[in-house]
């Protein structure tokens, strides 16, 4: 029995390089452009993953990981209830933020709140209660949907910068109306899972100036959607989609196709 | 002796005894009888290869498997199941998966769903518009579509499937907007004053336009609002026994200080003109009628929109398949029960069934399996009244609790889609008018889909699933017309018709078991709003089943007692 099983998973290595590859989703092989080559991943996430498909075990494991990798997220986002009754909505949001290593500027002050290296922050920000929060910078955070609950609670924040946040997406964006009233400037480049959906919910905030969407190279239709966004926002700047977005990669019969 | 040398000979040269490769015409195959040379001389890859097979065969046959040396059809559900689910819609793949989620040890329960059309040609689930909102007039539906949304937000929390790709359901979050005339305007209000004041703090998801003059009514209503939201904005009751993801205290607050703006406002005369509004919008509100609540920036709120229902029902049937259950295509055809009668206190003699086997005919062939079941779950949507009815309930003619048949039965609903080229933006809601037509933007192209809700007297008949077209130009199209101008103009580029799983009785859900046939549960009647509350019904039936009572949400009013008593469950806010 253990040379049959020691046989069949030589065998099964051997057919590794062949069957093993990343999966291409199948929204991005579109008929006129090929298939880019994904990068190889490392020999060891190949043999995980082989592991996973043999033995329920393994793949119990990794299952366990993954909604580890989900607790602690949702960890890092809490309500900073405690902190909100006893300091404010202002401190909480400003220590919520720097817990996540953003930056925070209040409204007045013309330095920024950073965390350094150990997880200190200088200057003390029970002096803050009654300052509002004026600018929040977010590049790269893990913040989520449950973490906004700390942010659109601050009634006179301009600038809100969620570049690069990995799991900011459609939802995140249907919170921002509760901004509305005083935002700004809003950047959401390089955020992969936002699409054009969650765009068009971008309607509500009446008073933005400027709107930073580079680097979004995953929807569909960039160009149609800053037509569409700057109809309905009429004041706002949209940087980081040309016009003639509209026409990468597509034919223009293929567009009318589209939308006719 | 030449003789026997010539016999030979010709025996030789008759082909008879010699392997040679034979042609037969155009076919250039060679016959040869023996295996060896056929593969080559290797006799130790095909030992290998026999020795995978028989260690295959092996472990399939130890004991506590299914598997019997009698070749069978693999279509064929198992014969013994622990539940079935009679109905592969996006409740019985919900179910299924939430069966399947809650079980504590692996492969606790066997559950098979029995689904009647692979191709899902004629099921309410793909054919739907898919809108999920939280604007209902009952708490439980409320709390129902709440928590749907929380599972729709995270979804991959609940549905991933190892090696597959995220599932992603196109939800557009754009939000729902209800018009009421001055009749309307009452019920409106209290189903606002309803949504509000819940046990938890719902998130502002309605916004009223209501159309009536600016009377005393209204500033009575607006002071009654401001009133009760200083209230509440304080207190804050512990949520037992209800599952609410968020708490948007800080939404009503906000909200409380508008309306008082707002009322401000009024005060000095100066009202916020919603012409302007629906000048971009392109949605037409007679000027003289004021309206304009103040809170009309939260119209389009969170939580409410549309998604994609294949998109869901494919993501429950992979991951359930995936966590072990069986999925089988066949028509359920009849039960076997047995009957025990009791008495009552009262000298009654009732009669409990019970189920034993659920009969399922396999499609196309007189093929048919018992399978053996300990409970099953009508989750058949526009058919659960005839899956009843194989359970003998509504059959007798005596009058007594099983005389009395599930009031669910068809009704034919027409979806049509239309392109207008100077239509309403991005920013155009779920419109739903006073006369019950309602339309939706359909992608960026400047299509939307539309339809309307036919009178009592105007249902269309049931048997197949032709459109007609007429429908729409007497009666969708006026209504449209009338509230977005733009709408005047536009072309109807298809259509579709679908069936809802219509409560006759009261138009809402009934979820729970049947009194009298002691193992059959019910997951149907939900009359058009059905795909929004599927994954909390999912899980309460879960729960019914495995716990023996809800744990999570409290659906216990929308069970069969309600039908029995003849108290109605009425939800206000049917489109």
């Amino acid at each position: 029995m253990l040379i049959v099983k020691f046989t069949f998973l030589v065998q099964v290595f051997r057919q590794a390089n062949v069957h093993l590859q990343q999966r291409v989703p199948w929204r991005d092989c579109t008929s006129t452009t090929r298939p880019e080559r994904t990068p190889r991943v490392s020999f060891l996430t190949r043999v995980l993953q082989l592991l996973c498909n043999r033995f329920y075990d393994i793949e119990y494991l990794v299952n366990r990981s993954q909604s580890l990798r989900n607790w602690s997220l949702r960890r890092q986002n809490s309500f900073y209830g405690y902190t909100r009754e006893r300091y404010g909505d202002n401190v909480a949001a400003a220590c919520y933020i720097l817990s996540l290593g953003g930056g925070i500027r209040f409204s007045g002050e013309r330095e920024w709140f950073w965390e350094n290296q150990l997880g200190k922050f200088r200057g003390d920000l029970s002096h803050f209660r009654e300052i509002p929060v004026e600018e929040v910078d977010a590049k790269g955070t893990p913040i989520t949907y449950d973490g906004l609950n700390n942010i659109t609670i601050l009634s006179s924040l301009r600038t809100l910068d969620l570049s690069n946040c990995p799991h900011v997406d459609d939802w995140c964006l249907s919170r921002l109306h509760a901004l509305s009233e005083s935002l700004e400037e809003l950047s959401l480049s390089g955020c992969k899972k936002v699409s054009d959906k969650g765009l068009a919910t971008l309607h509500h905030l009446k008073k933005l100036k400027k709107l930073e969407l580079f680097d979004l190279s995953h929807i569909s239709n960039p160009g149609l959607i800053r037509i569409l966004l700057e109809e309905v926002l009429p004041e706002c700047e949209i940087l980081g989609i040309d016009y003639s977005d509209v026409l990468k990669g597509n034919s223009l019969e293929e567009i009318n196709k589209q939308h006719s | 002796m030449a003789a026997w040398r010539r016999i030979a000979f010709r025996l030789l040269t008759a082909r008879l005894f010699r392997c040679k490769p034979v042609s037969l015409g155009r076919c250039a195959r060679e016959f040869t009888s023996s295996k060896a040379l056929r593969k080559g001389n290797d006799f130790f890859k095909d030992l290998e290869s026999e020795m995978k097979k028989f260690h295959e065969k092996f472990v399939t046959a130890l004991p506590g498997s299914d598997w019997t040396p009698i070749h069978m059809n693999t279509n064929l559900p198992p014969e013994r199941a622990d539940i079935v689910i009679v109905g592969g819609g996006i409740m019985g793949w919900a179910i299924a998966y939430w069966l399947k989620k809650k079980e504590r040890i692996r492969d606790g329960v066997r559950v098979v769903v029995v689904e009647r059309d692979p191709t899902y040609t004629q099921a309410s689930t793909v054919l739907s518009v898919g809108g999920i909102r939280q604007q209902f007039s009952m708490p439980e539906n409320i709390h129902m579509s709440l928590f749907s949304c929380y599972f729709l937000r995270n979804i991959n929390e609940y549905l991933s499937v190892m090696n597959e790709d995220p599932i992603d359901v196109q939800f557009n979050h754009a939000g729902y907007l209800f018009l009421a005339s001055e009749n309307g305007a009452q019920v409106m209000e209290e189903n606002y004053h309803i949504q509000r004041y819940l046990e938890c703090h719902t998130p502002l998801s309605s916004d009223l336009v209501t159309l009536h003059a600016l009377s005393q009514s209204f500033t009575d209503f607006i002071g009654r609002v401001i009133r009760d939201m200083n209230v509440t904005a304080e207190v804050s009751k512990p949520l037992d026994k209800v599952d609410i993801p968020s708490s948007d205290r800080h939404t009503a607050y906000g909200y409380a200080q508008e309306v008082i703006k707002g009322l401000e406002q009024q005060k000095e005369g100066k009202i916020l003109c919603p012409k302007k509004r629906s000048e971009r919008s392109g949605i037409f509100i007679d000027e003289q009628i004021l309206v304009s609540l103040p809170y009309q920036f939260y119209q389009c709120l969170e939580n409410e929109g549309w998604f994609d229902p294949w998109i869901l029902l494919n993501a429950f049937r992979k991951k359930a398949i995936s966590m072990g259950v069986y999925q089988c295509f066949g028509d359920v055809t009849g039960f076997k029960t047995s009957s025990r009668q009791m008495v009552t206190a009262s000298g009654e003699k009732v009669d409990f069934k019970r189920i034993h086997h659920v009969i399922v005919q396999m499609p196309n062939s007189a093929e048919y399996q018992p399978v053996e079941c300990a409970l099953v779950v009508n989750a058949a949507g526009a058919w659960s009244g005839n899956v009843a009815q194989m359970a003998g309930i509504g059959e007798d003619s005596k009058d007594n609790i099983l005389s009395m048949p599930v009031p669910v039965e068809p009704r034919k609903r027409y979806v049509y889609v239309f392109h207008s080229p100077e239509g309403p933006g991005l920013d155009m809601p779920m419109l739903i008018d006073n006369s019950g037509a309602y339309a939706r933007r359909e992608g960026l192209g400047g299509n939307y889909l539309g339809g309307q809700s036919p009178t009592e007297d105007g249902e269309p008949e049931v048997s197949n699933l032709d459109v007609n077209y007429d429908f729409f130009t007497e009666n969708v199209w006026p209504n449209l017309a009338n509230r977005i101008p733009s709408f005047q103009n536009l072309k109807v580029k298809s259509a579709w018709a679908g069936y809802y799983d219509y409560n006759t009785f009261d138009q809402n859900a009934i979820l729970g078991i049947h009194p009298l046939v002691n193992n059959l549960y019910f997951a149907t009647g939900f009359s058009g709003h059905g795909i929004q509350q599927a994954p909390a019904v999912g899980r309460a039936i879960a729960e019914l089943i495995l716990d023996g009572d809800f744990q999570t949400l409290d659906l216990t009013n929308l069970g069969f007692k309600r039908l029995f008593i003849g108290e109605k469950m009425l939800e206000r806010n049917i489109v």
